[in-house]
């Protein structure tokens, strides 16, 4: 049985197909001004195994034809994130917290602590004993704790996104980065590369300030072992490192693709939908 | 006896003589990739105004972020630093001495600050940390919508029907901000202005709050050039509130102050 998770992020777009709960394929896309067409483009990313966001696959993917398979194969489709009201398609829209704890059980049996870090916000969801939302903590009102202000110094240095991990672990050099507001990331990273410093040493600054930011938020919901890192902060090693040697001797457990944590969770209740024999209706979007 | 005052911004560095009681002399330089060439400039286009030379000044003091690194380069002997909430309120105080809180307003970075009756800093909080309560947000719409900053205050006052921002951080209005723009049809221009003036408002509101407002409260730094921010802070406070003419100069001229005390003092000696 086919069910569908679709992911509206702030920054991308996370389309998961499962298939009886197993992996079939998925896709992203960057999350354009309309966001129905960013929906429909992500279905499509995902059904051409297209990853326009993040280069190669990280998951192995079964060696079977999807190209074919259209949004109407679907028994269930459940979309999240911030964009989720406005999927045309979905038959039920399920908040991202709810699919992060799922999609994070998917990957990391056993899991108690998500720290789930995006484009515009991060989270810190404790997960119960029964896989349940035990609490979280979520900050969307700054930049400063997310993918925002990486993106902000990354393109100040001219460095990809993708390449500001690696580079950050080359450095020999504490250097504190001296922002804290991702309005001022831009000048700040230009100041300190004028005043000669080295990019690795402000990118490893620009991480730990980051790394006490999210741990920050994350301990308020109490940190327990198993740990999970998802959403596109899993991508930056340096960042997964810095928050691991916060952890206190824990481990951090990254899914192989952390970024599409949310729409497996949500691709998971779809599963749970459609074999209660819910009817797959389109809910009333808030675009119709 | 000629002594100046030198404000050394994230965006502007502005220098002010001060003979007696008189201001002869004022000009600010934008701070671009060394700040002391831009100090040195300010203070050589001020002696100018005033008809002076370098050798009449016989005190000076550099105060605003950069001020430590540059007070070398300025080359006049008798020059100290002094904290900018200090030269705030000198500066305030100098020209308006019924002000009891001042709120500072700069390119990237806010105070307020309560005076006693000597105008003397009795408190302030300051806000170098979140780009909200600053003057950062009016660049990125200045930029965005294509308008002056010069122009944004007039612009925002036509407003009928202001578009509210609801982020409360600056990275994330201007996306808000950018979606009014986009919509169909737009937000009227000043609409979208007055939304973004409200949102800076309320940061600094906030500031001038946890000093409290005794009597009279003063804006300045140079973001109170904006006509808008002004009457956002006014309808909060209910009255009007008092505006120098040039409010941009306001910490420079309270490092003047405190350069032509030294020099009174006889603490200058050159």
């Amino acid at each position: 049985m086919l069910t569908m998770g679709i992911d509206v992020g702030s920054r991308s777009t996370k389309c998961v197909i499962l298939d009886d709960g197993k992996l079939l394929t998925y896709g992203s896309i960057e999350t354009g001004a309309n966001i129905v067409k960013t929906a429909q483009a992500a279905v499509e990313a995902a059904v051409h195994r297209r990853t326009s966001l993040w280069g190669e696959y990280r998951m192995k993917l079964p060696n079977v034809k999807v190209d074919h398979l259209k949004i109407e194969d679907m028994a269930f489709i459940v979309s999240t994130g911030y964009g989720r009201a406005i999927v045309p398609f979905a038959h039920r829209n399920i908040t991202e917290i709810t699919c992060h704890c799922r999609g994070a059980q998917w990957f990391v049996p056993g899991v108690a602590t998500v720290l789930d870090v995006g484009g515009q916000d991060s989270k810190g969801i404790r997960i119960g004993a029964k896989g349940e939302v035990a609490d979280f903590v979520m900050n969307d009102k700054c930049a400063g704790g997310t993918g925002r202000f990486m993106e902000i110094v990354a393109e100040a240095l001219h460095i990809p996104l993708a390449d500001i991990g690696p580079l950050s672990l080359k450095s020999k050099k504490e250097l504190p980065f001296s922002s804290t507001c991702a309005a001022f990331g831009r000048g700040a990273a230009v100041t300190m590369s004028k005043e000669g410093q080295r990019k690795e040493d402000i990118l490893n600054g620009l991480h730990e300030a980051i790394a006490n930011r999210v741990m920050g938020l994350v301990k308020k919901v109490g940190i327990a072992d198993k740990f999970v890192v998802s959403g596109g902060i899993g991508r930056n090693v340096a960042l997964v490192k810095k928050i691991e040697e916060r952890l206190d001797g824990l481990k951090v457990n990254l899914p192989p693709e952390p970024m599409i944590v949310g729409a497996v969770g949500a691709a998971m209740f779809a599963l749970d939908r459609a074999q209660k024999g819910d009817e797959a209706r389109p809910i009333e979007t808030a675009a119709a | 006896m000629a002594v100046v005052g030198v404000d050394l911004g994230s965006q502007s560095t502005k220098a002010v003589i001060l003979e007696g009681d008189e201001i002869v002399g004022g000009a600010s330089m934008a701070t671009g990739e060394s700040a002391e060439t831009e100090a040195k400039m300010a203070v050589q286009e001020a002696l100018k105004q005033a008809g002076l030379k370098r050798k009449d000044l016989k005190a000076a003091v550099a105060t605003g972020t950069l001020a430590v690194p540059v007070t070398a380069a300025l080359n006049i002997a008798a020059l100290k630093t002094r904290s900018p909430a200090s030269c705030v309120a000198r500066g305030a105080y100098f020209r308006f001495p019924e002000a009891r809180t001042v709120l500072y307003v700069g390119a990237d970075s806010s105070m307020a600050v309560r005076l006693s009756d000597d105008g003397l800093v009795e408190d302030s909080v300051k806000n170098e940390r979140c780009a909200v309560s600053s003057g950062a947000l009016l660049d990125i719409v200045a930029r965005m919508l294509e308008v002056p900053v010069e122009e944004l205050g007039e612009l925002s006052l036509k407003s009928t029907n202001p578009e509210k921002v609801s982020s409360r951080c600056v990275v994330f209005a201007e996306g808000e901000i950018l979606s009014f723009i986009h919509k169909n049809p737009p937000v009227p221009v000043p609409d979208v202005l007055a939304g973004a003036n409200q949102c800076i408002a309320d940061g600094l509101w906030g500031m001038v709050q946890k000093v409290g407002v005794p009597s009279e409260l003063l804006i300045c730094g140079g973001v109170a050039r904006n006509a808008g921010i002004v009457k956002a802070i006014e309808d909060r406070l209910g009255k009007p509130v008092l505006l120098p003419k040039q409010p941009q100069y306001v910490r420079a001229l309270g490092a003047a102050v405190f350069a032509r005390t030294m020099e009174q003092e006889g603490v200058a000696t050159c």
